[in-house]
Parts: structure tokens; C-alpha cells; sequence
């Protein structure tokens, strides 16, 4: 039987230990471990580079949009001030106060025995209200007529309480007439009279005594 | 199989190494990648307030743009109510004739003030006396009607209607007038 003796054992030992070589196998780790580093820098990079790019536009749009609202800024100002103007305007045109309704109260309420020899009104305006102060002044003739006088007064709380609020109606004076006049041939007794009456004016009542062609 | 000395320390190197490369990639070249993401971010959230303000700012004003012609419609359309030149000069012609277009004759009007206006920037309020010496009553509450509705910068503020002792229905009348004119 043959002897078999393996006389290259050491070179392959060598050989094995070169394939082995832990600082070959730690450079395939090291470069293994480079190309992921690498991969991983890449990664991050483009990840930068979308935010770079986001931050570019971002900036760009700034850019783009600030002389806009500059603008802007110089337009609302302006176009502001043209909207106030023109809302105070329509406001105070709109507000007016209408003495035709109030005179047609007057002819309407006042009786053909009563005579209103002085007529006045005045507008009294403040910053929170405006009110309305008026003067009759006047003869009224009747078979009782002081009644007469009363009635107006009542007649004119009346009709001017269903168009504005806080109307308040009195005598001044109410004065036995010396003169007597005839009335449907009847001869009968007079009185002088004065009354004070007055009225607050709300937005409301402004908008239903505007006349329709107000806005013109 | 078993490590030498030389193994070792080949293992040990090639670990260093490593650590070393692992660091100066993290160090050089991540880092400053995060930083700079990190700062570009910050910077993008802090402008957000910014973009906001300035975005509301064009919104607010492209909504007043759509008020703005009918306002300025407005104050042109009440401007070409306001003749030109001074009031003084058209103003006392224009009452009389109006009043006298309505049946109301002899209506002389002066003008008694002036008053700047507070609210309405440019214009300025002026105030008139109307007198009419004798017109009746009816007439008259007409031609006030007409007057309130046709002349809507005048606003009358008061009257006074006195009758008159010669001519039976026949009144003399006070009007307190204001209107509105440009500086």
C-alpha cells in the first residue's frame, strides 16, 4: 500500500490563510461599508437638493410677490380711503332728513277749524342721535275749543308716533281767544294755542321717508 | 482557524479604519447636508408668516378692488352733482330757479356759513337760508318735496313758516339749507 503524504500541506495553508486574510475581509467590509456611506451621502444629497430647490422657489416667489403686495399695500390704502368716502357719502345722502312726510302729516292731522299761523321746525343733530323740534302756533275755533286744541295735539302724537319714535307733543300755551268766529254759520269761541312737538329720527325711520328717487 | 498577532492587529487596523471613515463621512459630508437642510427648512418656516401676510395682503386688497370702481362711481357721480365754481355764484341762482320751475317764485337764498367736514375728506358743508316772502302752503310742501328728491347733497335743516297777516293762505317762509361741495 502506498504511502500518500501531502508535501504541499504548508503552501496550502498559505494559500488558505491568503484567502482568509482578515485585513483582505476587513477591505472588502471597509469598501462594502464606503459604497453604503456612499449610497447613504447620495441619498441625503438629493434629499438636500429638494429642499435647496424648495427654498430657491420659495425665495423666487418672495421676490416675485413682494413688489405685489407693496403694491398692494399702496392700493388698499388708497382704495380704502375711496370706499370710506364713498360710504360716508351715500350714508349722509341717504340719511337726510325729509320734511316733505312731515308736512304731509300736518296738512293731513290739522282740521279746517284749526289755523296754524306760524310753522317751524328745526333738525338737532348730535354724534349718537338726531332729533326733530317743532313749533305750532296757531287759532282753533270750535263750540269747545280747548277740545279742539287737544285733539290736534292728540291727532299729532298719533300720526307722527306711527313714523317715528319718542314723539312728544305739548302745550306751550293754550290761551282763551278774545275773538268768536263763525264756523258752518255757527258762532263759536276760539283759542290760541302753541305746541311743541318732537320726535327722534332712528335709521329706520330715515329709510321710510326717503323718497323712492332719493338715490338719484 | 486561528488569529495571530498579525491577524489581530490587521483586524483591529481595518476596524479603525472603518470608524474612521464612518466619522469623517459623518462629519464632512452629512453633517453639513443636515445643517444645511435643517437651516434651508428653519428658514422656510420662519417665511411662512411672511408668504401669509403677504398673500392676505394681495387677497385683502384684490377684494377692495371690487368695491373700488363702484365707490369711485359713486363719488364721480356725486362730484358731477357739484357745478363748478364758486357756490356763492351758482348756488342762489340754482335754488331760485328751482322753486320757481316748481311754482314757488321770489325765493332769494344767501349763504350764512361754511363748515369743513370731518368725515368726508375734500368737501366742505355749506349753509343757506331760502326765503320765499309769500307762497302757499301746498305749493310749497311740493316744491320742498321735489327739492328733497331731486337734490340729494341739499339736506334742509329747519323752516320756518309764517303766516301772513295781509294776505289770507298766503305764508312767508325760512328754509335752513345745507349741501355738500369739494374743497
Amino acid at each position: 500500500m502506498a504511502l500518500r503524504i501531502n508535501l504541499y500541506h504548508e503552501i496550502q495553508l498559505a494559500r488558505k490563510q491568503q484567502r482568509y486574510d482578515p485585513l483582505k475581509i476587513s477591505m472588502i467590509c471597509l469598501g462594502f461599508a464606503i459604497l453604503c456611506l456612499a449610497g447613504w451621502y447620495v441619498v441625503r444629497y438629493a434629499e438636500t437638493n429638494t429642499v435647496r430647490e424648495q427654498y430657491a422657489a420659495n425665495q423666487a416667489e418672495l421676490a416675485k410677490i413682494t413688489p405685489q403686495s407693496e403694491k398692494a399695500k399702496i392700493d388698499e390704502a388708497e382704495l380704502t380711503k375711496t370706499i370710506q368716502l364713498s360710504s360716508a357719502l351715500t350714508k349722509r345722502i341717504e340719511g337726510r332728513f325729509y320734511w316733505a312726510p312731515v308736512m304731509e302729516i300736518i296738512g293731513r292731522v290739522i282740521p279746517r277749524n284749526v289755523q296754524v299761523a306760524r310753522l317751524s321746525g328745526d333738525l338737532a343733530t348730535t354724534e349718537t342721535s338726531r332729533r326733530v323740534g317743532m313749533s305750532i302756533e296757531g287759532v282753533a275755533a270750535g263750540e269747545h275749543p280747548r277740545k279742539v286744541a287737544e285733539d290736534i295735539r292728540l291727532a299729532l302724537i298719533d300720526a307722527f308716533g306711527q313714523k317715528f319714535t319718542g314723539v312728544t307733543a305739548s302745550f306751550r300755551s293754550l290761551d282763551d281767544g278774545t275773538d268768536r268766529v263763525k264756523l258752518d254759520g255757527v258762532d263759536v269761541g276760539t283759542v290760541l294755542y302753541s305746541i311743541s312737538l318732537s320726535f327722534a329720527i332712528t335709521g329706520a325711520d330715515d329709510a321710510t321717508n326717503s323718497p323712492k328717487t332719493a338715490k338719484q | 482557524m486561528t488569529l495571530n498577532k498579525v491577524h489581530q492587529q490587521k483586524i483591529m487596523l481595518g476596524t479603525m479604519l472603518m470608524f474612521g471613515i464612518i466619522y469623517a463621512t459623518n462629519e464632512f459630508l452629512l453633517s453639513p447636508l443636515a445643517n444645511d437642510r435643517a437651516s434651508l427648512k428653519d428658514e422656510m418656516v420662519k417665511s411662512e408668516p411672511l408668504f401669509r401676510e403677504i398673500r392676505g395682503q394681495i387677497a385683502r386688497t384684490r377684494g377692495l378692488e371690487i368695491d373700488g370702481p363702484l365707490a369711485s362711481a359713486t363719488i364721480a357721480q356725486v362730484n358731477a352733482m357739484i357745478p363748478e365754481g364758486a357756490a356763492i355764484a351758482w348756488g342762489p341762482p340754482k335754488i331760485a330757479e328751482f322753486f320757481k320751475s316748481n311754482g314757488v317764485d321770489k325765493a332769494t337764498a344767501r349763504m350764512t356759513n361754511e363748515i369743513p367736514e370731518k368725515e368726508l375728506v375734500g368737501y366742505r358743508r355749506l349753509v343757506w337760508v331760502i326765503e320765499i316772502p309769500n307762497v302757499d302752503f301746498v305749493p310749497f310742501a311740493n316744491a320742498l318735496a321735489k327739492f328733497e328728491n331731486t337734490e340729494p347733497l341739499f339736506e334742509c335743516t329747519g323752516f320756518e313758516v309764517q303766516a301772513s297777516r295781509e294776505q289770507t293762505g298766503s305764508q312767508r317762509v325760512i328754509l335752513n339749507v345745507q349741501n355738500l361741495i369739494k374743497l
